[in-house]
């Protein structure tokens, strides 16, 4: 809360952030692990690259890592290379995990063997329901420079709090949703005159949303928990015709939970003086060759229950302008035509 | 200890004292007197200087001063900041008393007035002390049209501020709460007003305020870096006198004078109102925003006779601030000193003195959902006693005696409407402090004099409380709790205690040098629990308990003393060095606020400060002012049990205090016969930061690697400030005086902090942010009628 100090800060002071130069020397590359396994086999995966120092703005991949998921009840899952650094188990579907069990993640690059502390699944806890607030918040679609104030809706959950256990909650979501553009209006980037396509107007999408946000259950412990705001979709492009969003709700360890948690506190840190200072985020991964090496990151191990709500434009009581985008529709990227099942 | 006990060793103390200050007398008289200011209130910390034989004094706390001379006749020069000198000529043909009453120095004498005590430095004991005036501080530089105390605390050698927007300070590598900050005696918890753009000081009641960093006397104790002593003045017994002062975002007035021949008063009230300037922004949380700050002062003095005073020092302060359906914060102070003063005879005076502090703060939620009201505070109730003894030639004796009682608040949450938070109140905090000291100032030979001391304290910390028992050899978390002791009301959880003994000494190389050494040990009994840069309003406090020791420090310090002809430049250099045990320092990610478990993160160590301050000081002239250049490390070691409770692997790191060169330099120019210019410049190395060697994707999302603690460096600090002074126009009955500053001059963008940001098509860049990024003018008007 004391972060929306910061506008009032800033610009009361007349107050500036300035690029600063640092210290190249003392760069240095770790490997980053980032690995999700949980009941859901869709949402499990692993992803290898290496940290970069800051003179380079180039991405990094491990390749040609083994990466394996192993549990002390015998379970042994082999993730495989897919692109871009993401490993996935066999589509078949097999690997899920089960509350209860305790798992490792096992990532074996070249000679050097990376485990993870072994992490036992929580139990899933379940999404009663999801409600939608007409909201403005700032936010950048892919490729935007910076951030923009724009309308959308607030997602808010409410769920049960078990009171037996301490529990600590993050979200995920998937959401696929139609696009209408106008490739009637197409303007010639190189002459600069209209030039209309004759196709096409309709367009599907399917999109990740992560979420760094993690909660607690320190001061709601046992309770009903209402309106628990954990995603925004601004209406434009997500919200134009209709939306299928699904809600992963992951019930995390505490060590995840201080994990996230100080991700997400750099994150929205922008250094005023209510900030903590910029702090180590140390993961569960480590080196078992050499101790004293720092690997970057967390093996998530969590218990997923799910929830999936369809939004209609038509039932958006709020008005806003269509999604602009005049062109072919499936200039997008990730876009596609064909017309996803029971849409 | 039994106070029976105590007042035996006081009173074996005096014997010994007594017998060889006897043994060492030749035949003389006492000379004692009273040096009074022209309203009649007592000076402290006049100079006499007696010719011949040139002995110098200083007068007590109560004005008083006493020294042996043998019989003829003398002539007694006294100065006073701000007075104008007195001569007075007196014949010695038996015990003597005397009265001197210095007046206002006039204002044609402005260009001899002395801009700091440069006498002080050379022929007293004291040490590491800095005073300045109000009428030096009023010529200060100015940000948003308010002179201030704390701002001006930060342009002394060995003191560097915490960063802009904040008022917090740090002395000779120490912490912010290390700090002991007085109003009229009274502690103060919180001393921002809007976000440490104003201090809880207003000026235009201001007398004088002290800074002891080193040789702190055994009267004071209580924290382990400085004791920041601030006085306002009592009303003046003349007349009534009203002051108005105004700037763009806020006025003050103050009316004090006699209410009868022995009641005088005095009452002062502030406001600020950015309110208007914020409607201005584009910005819609800015303009739906509102912030404000009141407070107010109330002083009364009743002489009943001559030798009885009773006087009464009262603040109270409200801040608030609202962002649009969000949160709102208030805060409050709440001071009170009762301060009854007796002269039991000549020779022997004492003070009792009634203290309470008392601050609040609420912050309240008022999002649907998450509506909550969040309180926490700290109440403070003190008793002091005073003595001041003159009677043995060569000596003066103070001795006392201090208890404090401390109830902390450290949260209470109150959820209502349809909130899904838990009500939760953490246990109350509750402490006692009770200290004795005596501390005697000693002249031994004309060069030779020493100013020794001892105090005795000792810490209760009282239940009703829970402690919780970690298991041996893991890291203290509430996972680890194995065993949970339960203390009722008013059983004794833990008690510390210790002596904390204090020396300095003077020698004289010629009459205007010298050289001086102190040694003392403080400690500290209550910390500032914050992992901020800067003193927020969302801070706790924090007692001392089982898990978490007294801070104990102790110093070493040497200087040297110049004194040039007539005072017109003075010198300066200290070295010292610094050891400090049972220091606090904070986990990775630490959470602070309504923890049950508070010591789970927190971490514990030592810290090293050492380091050398030159200053100095043109007195006199058209142009005066100062140069104050200091060089000072500051270092933490964090070594716990298990490796979750160590920083940097148990190897000294440099402490968010370390900032080795800091320089102050301070013009004061008398323009034109009216005008003066007054400018400001500091510059300091960058402050600690734990910066990042490289940067990774994590959910899609870009992040910088910290590693380790405190190993980078922010850029340098430097700021130049420059002050234009019109001085006080007399205009019928009324006094217009006023200002025009601006603050930052050159418009440096200063970083407060570093952080990682990354746009989309470039490599992620280390950016500084900037609190203030370009100059800032302001002007202020003051009237008196």
């Amino acid at each position: 809360m004391l972060r929306r100090l910061l506008p009032f800060f800033l610009l009361l002071l007349m107050g500036c952030i300035d690029p600063v130069d640092t210290d190249l020397n003392t760069q240095r590359k770790h490997l980053v692990v980032e690995g999700y396994f949980t009941n859901e086999a869709k949402l499990n995966y692993v992803r290898l690259s290496y940290s970069q120092p800051h003179s380079s703005p180039y991405n990094e991949f491990e390749e040609e890592a083994i990466v394996t998921v192993t549990s002390e009840e015998g379970e042994w899952h082999v993730f495989s290379y897919d692109k871009a650094g993401y490993y996935y188990p066999p589509a078949t579907g097999e690997a899920v995990g089960v509350p209860g069990h305790t798992y490792t993640l096992n990532v074996t690059v070249g000679d050097q063997l990376y485990q993870s502390e072994p992490v036992v699944m929580k139990a899933p806890i379940a999404i009663d329901s999801v409600q939608f607030e007409v909201s403005e918040q700032t936010f950048a679609f892919p490729g935007d420079r910076e951030k923009v104030l724009l309308p959308g809706y607030s997602v808010l959950v409410d769920y049960s709090d078990p009171a037996a256990e301490k529990n600590f909650l993050r979200w995920s979501f998937a959401t696929q949703y139609e696009v209408r553009t106008q490739p009637q209006d197409y303007i010639d980037p190189f002459t600069g005159l209209p030039a209309p396509k004759d196709c096409c107007v309709q367009c599907f999408l399917e999109e990740k949303l992560e979420q760094l946000k993690v909660i607690d259950d320190r001061l709601t412990n046992g309770k009903q928990v209402l309106r628990q705001n954990v995603l925004f979709m601004p209406f434009e492009k997500y919200l134009g015709v209709k939306n299928k969003l699904t809600l992963y709700q992951h019930s995390i360890t505490e060590d995840a939970y201080n994990f996230f948690r100080i991700l997400e506190q750099q994150k929205v840190a922008t250094g005023t003086v209510f900030d903590p200072p910029p702090a180590e985020v140390k993961g569960n991964i480590n080196s078992v060759n050499n101790a004293n090496e720092q690997v970057i990151g967390f093996f998530d191990v969590s218990g997923v229950s799910t929830k999936q709500v369809t939004i209609l434009r038509s039932d958006i009581d709020y008005p806003f302008a269509p999604f602009r985008y005049p062109d072919d529709c499936r200039v997008m990227k990730n876009t596609t035509m064909v017309i996803p099942e029971g849409w | 200890m039994p106070r029976k006990s105590v007042a035996i060793i006081l009173l074996l103390m005096a014997f010994t004292l007594d017998a060889w200050a006897q043994s060492a007398a030749p035949r003389q008289y006492k000379l004692t007197g009273t040096v009074k200011g022209l309203w009649g209130e007592r000076l402290e910390g006049a100079f006499l200087v007696i010719t011949p034989g040139k002995n110098g004094v200083f007068s007590d706390k109560q004005g008083r001063f006493s020294v042996l001379l043998e019989p003829g006749e003398y002539e007694i020069a006294c100065q006073y900041i701000g007075m104008a000198p007195l001569r007075e000529t007196v014949t010695l043909v038996g015990d003597k008393e005397i009265e001197l009453t210095l007046t206002r120095a006039n204002f044609k004498l402005k260009e001899v007035e002395i801009t700091s005590r440069p006498v002080t430095d050379v022929n007293s004991t004291q040490m590491g002390s800095s005073f300045l005036d109000q009428k030096m501080l009023t010529r200060m530089p100015k940000l948003l049209g308010e002179a201030d105390v704390l701002r001006s605390v930060s342009a002394l050698p060995g003191v560097v501020n915490a960063g802009e927007g904040t008022s917090g300070f740090f002395v000779r590598g120490g912490s912010a709460d290390q700090n002991l900050v007085l109003m009229d005696d009274a502690p103060v918890f919180n001393t921002n007003h809007l976000f440490g753009f104003y201090s809880v000081y207003n000026p235009d009641i201001l007398k004088s305020y002290e800074l002891h960093r080193s040789g702190i006397s055994a009267r004071y104790g209580g924290r382990i870096s400085s004791i920041l002593d601030v006085s306002l003045r009592d009303g003046n017994e003349e007349k009534m006198k009203y002051e108005i002062g105004l700037s763009p975002i806020s006025g003050k007035f103050s009316v004090d004078g006699p209410l009868s021949d022995k009641l005088t008063f005095l009452a002062a009230f502030r406001g600020a109102y950015p309110g208007y300037i914020m409607k201005l922004f584009p910005n819609r949380n800015i303009k739906n925003s509102s912030g404000h700050f009141y407070d107010g002062n109330l002083k009364f003095k009743y002489k009943l006779n001559a030798k009885n005073t009773v006087s009464f020092s009262g603040y109270h302060s409200g801040d608030g601030f609202k962002f649009p359906n969000d949160t709102t914060y208030q805060w409050n102070n709440t001071l009170g000193t009762l301060k009854w003063s007796h002269l039991f005879n000549n020779n022997f005076s004492g003070i009792a003195t009634l203290v309470k502090s008392h601050y609040t703060n609420k912050v309240e939620g008022i999002a649907i959902g998450e509506e909550f009201a969040l309180n926490s505070g700290i109440d403070l109730n003190q008793l002091k006693l005073d003595f001041g003894y003159f009677g043995f030639d060569n000596h003066q004796l103070d001795f006392g005696a201090e208890a404090s009682a401390y109830l902390i608040q450290p949260g209470e949450l109150v959820p209502y409407g349809s909130s899904s938070l838990n009500p939760r109140q953490l246990e109350s905090d509750k402490g006692y402090e009770t200290s004795i000291y005596l501390n005697d100032d000693v002249t031994l030979t004309g060069r030779l004099s020493m100013s020794v001391g001892l105090r005795y304290s000792r810490f209760d910390k009282i239940g009703p409380t829970d402690t919780y028992v970690y298991a041996e050899g893991r890291p203290r978390s509430d996972v680890n709790i194995v065993d949970t002791l339960s203390y009722g009301t008013g059983e004794v959880v833990q008690t510390y205690s210790g002596l904390e003994p204090r020396a300095s000494f003077k020698y004289s190389l010629t009459d205007n040098t010298s050289l001086k050494v102190g040694y003392s040990r403080t400690r500290q009994y209550i910390q500032l629990i914050s992992n901020t840069a800067a003193i927020t309003p969302v801070d706790v406090w924090k007692l001392s308990n089982k898990h978490i020791e007294p801070q104990i420090a102790d110093q070493v310090a040497l200087g040297y003393f110049y004194t040039g002809s007539e005072s017109w430049y003075d010198f300066s250099w200290e070295i010292y060095y610094k050891k400090l045990y049972n220091q606090v320092d904070y986990k990775d990610g630490a959470t602070l606020l309504l923890n049950p478990t508070l010591e789970s993160d927190l971490l514990f160590g030592e810290g090293e400060a050492y380091g050398s301050e030159w200053m100095l000081k043109k007195n006199q002239g058209r142009l005066t002012g100062w140069v104050s250049l200091t060089y000072s490390r500051s270092f933490r070691t964090i070594a716990g049990k298990t490796e979750a409770e160590t920083i940097n692997g148990g190897k000294a790191y440099p402490s968010n205090y370390d900032k080795p060169i800091n320089l102050n330099i301070f013009t004061d120019y008398h323009l034109w016969p009216k005008w003066k210019l007054t400018a400001n410049f500091t510059y300091t190395t960058g402050r600690p930061v734990t910066a990042a060697d490289s940067w990774y994707w994590y959910q899609g999302q870009i992040f910088a690697n910290y590693s380790g603690r405190n190993q980078e460096r922010m850029p340098d600090y430097h700021r130049l400030d420059v002050a234009l002074n019109r001085e006080i126009i007399k205009k019928g009955r009324a006094e217009y005086s006023g200002s025009f500053s601006i603050y930052n001059l050159y418009g440096r963008k200063n970083a407060y902090s570093m952080l990682y940001q990354h746009y989309y098509g470039e490599a992620p860049t280390a950016y500084k942010l900037a609190v203030i990024g370009t100059p800032i003018p302001s002007i202020n008007l003051n009237v008196k009628f």
